[in-house]
């Protein structure tokens, strides 16, 4: 997608003038903001609601990224790849808040969002099965190193690729890759011990 | 052995992903493009943050010209202030006046009991007093650590005068 770019600014001789191209410039921003709520919002709130884990918080979270968007509008123009930008700048919007809402136990939150995830086709006996064994991934998840964690949750969107997740958490796509390995291999081991325990 | 163990290692890690990825296909709520749009469109019509001087000075350019004239006029002044006192102390000659100096053979206290007198009034010329030559009556008797010195010598014998 391209985002509609703001009129260039030019040396003017009349303050009407200057005034009418910078209302043109602010209504370019607006549409320009517009246009990547239209295409990328849902993105990016479900990029903030597996890390929150919370509607509502993912709905803040999603409006807070606009409304910075909306302070920098006069760089719009400068932005190469928009999706990964908006992307980057909700993932410092959810992990800012993660840390301040730190304290609040995520035990009853896993429980819901293992209920909550899609089963159709299944009986009720498969059902209850699948949600204990959403929660018991998404608890083993929890157990991975921040970095791992925050690894193996971007792989999960498939829109997203080694490079884009390397732009987003402002590291290289090697590094990315030597994370998911391991991440996968801790997943793994978390998860057959786990078994083994029960 | 090991072939199963990669497997269930494999397929551990697959299921697993296979949940974060329904997790992260969640549908976002139907109208949250709206409330997005409603909450941007109510941040721009918002009115601007105006501070208490852009109240008497609209301009932007007009208020850095102005913060830069304060600038310049404090640190002119400054550098009167600490270049100028020097030069006006040689004109003028001290402003202070010294102190008459102090002989030697006064002491440390010299001073102590000096009288300011303010160079605006004329001073008061005071007559010397008498001088009286003391008596033989009322002179002082010679302390007896001050005879007895004298005294020894008087009565005792040098060991010369007895051989």
């Amino acid at each position: 997608m391209e985002i509609p770019t703001t009129a260039a600014m030019k040396p003017t001789e009349s303050k009407a003038q200057f005034d009418s191209i910078s209302d043109a410039r602010v209504e370019d921003a607006g549409v320009a903001i517009a246009a990547l709520v239209d295409e990328f919002a849902g993105t990016l709130y479900r990029v903030a609601y597996s890390v929150l884990r919370n509607a509502a918080d993912a709905e803040d979270a999603v409006q807070e990224t606009y409304l910075r968007v909306l302070r920098h509008r006069n760089s719009l123009s400068e932005i190469r790849d928009p999706r990964v930008w908006l992307v980057r700048i909700v993932w410092n919007v959810v992990l800012d808040r993660k840390r301040r809402a730190k304290t609040r136990p995520e035990t009853d939150d896993i429980a819901d969002l293992a209920r909550m995830l899609p089963a159709s086709g299944l009986s009720a006996e498969e059902r209850v099965a699948s949600a204990q064994h959403h929660e018991h991934v998404l608890r083993a998840v929890t157990q991975l190193p921040e970095k791992e964690q925050r690894v193996l949750i971007l792989s999960a969107f498939e829109e997203l690729s080694s490079v884009e997740i390397a732009q987003i958490l402002g590291t290289t796509e090697s590094t990315i890759r030597s994370r998911l390995f391991r991440a996968r291999n801790l997943l793994s081991n978390v998860l057959s011990h786990s078994r083994s325990v029960r | 052995m090991t072939q199963n163990f990669r497997n269930s290692e494999y397929e551990n890690t697959s299921q697993a992903e296979e949940t974060l990825r329904l997790l992260a296909e969640l549908p976002p709520p139907a109208d949250l493009k709206d409330r997005v749009h409603y909450r941007l469109a109510a941040e721009r019509t918002k009115p601007m943050h105006r501070s208490f001087w852009s109240l008497w000075m609209p301009a932007q350019r007009l208020q850095y010209a102005a913060a830069a004239v304060l600038v310049v006029a404090v640190a002119g002044s400054t550098w009167g202030v600490y270049h100028t006192r020097p030069q006006a102390g040689q004109k003028a000659g001290p402003s202070t006046q010294i102190a008459p100096a102090v002989p030697h053979d006064a002491g440390g206290f010299g001073t102590a009991g000096a009288e300011r007198v303010p160079p605006t009034l004329s001073p008061i010329k005071v007559p010397p007093a008498p001088k009286k030559k003391p008596s033989a009556s009322k002179m002082a008797k010679p302390s007896p650590k001050v005879l007895a010195p004298q005294a020894a010598q008087q009565t005792s014998p040098t060991p010369a005068a007895n051989q």
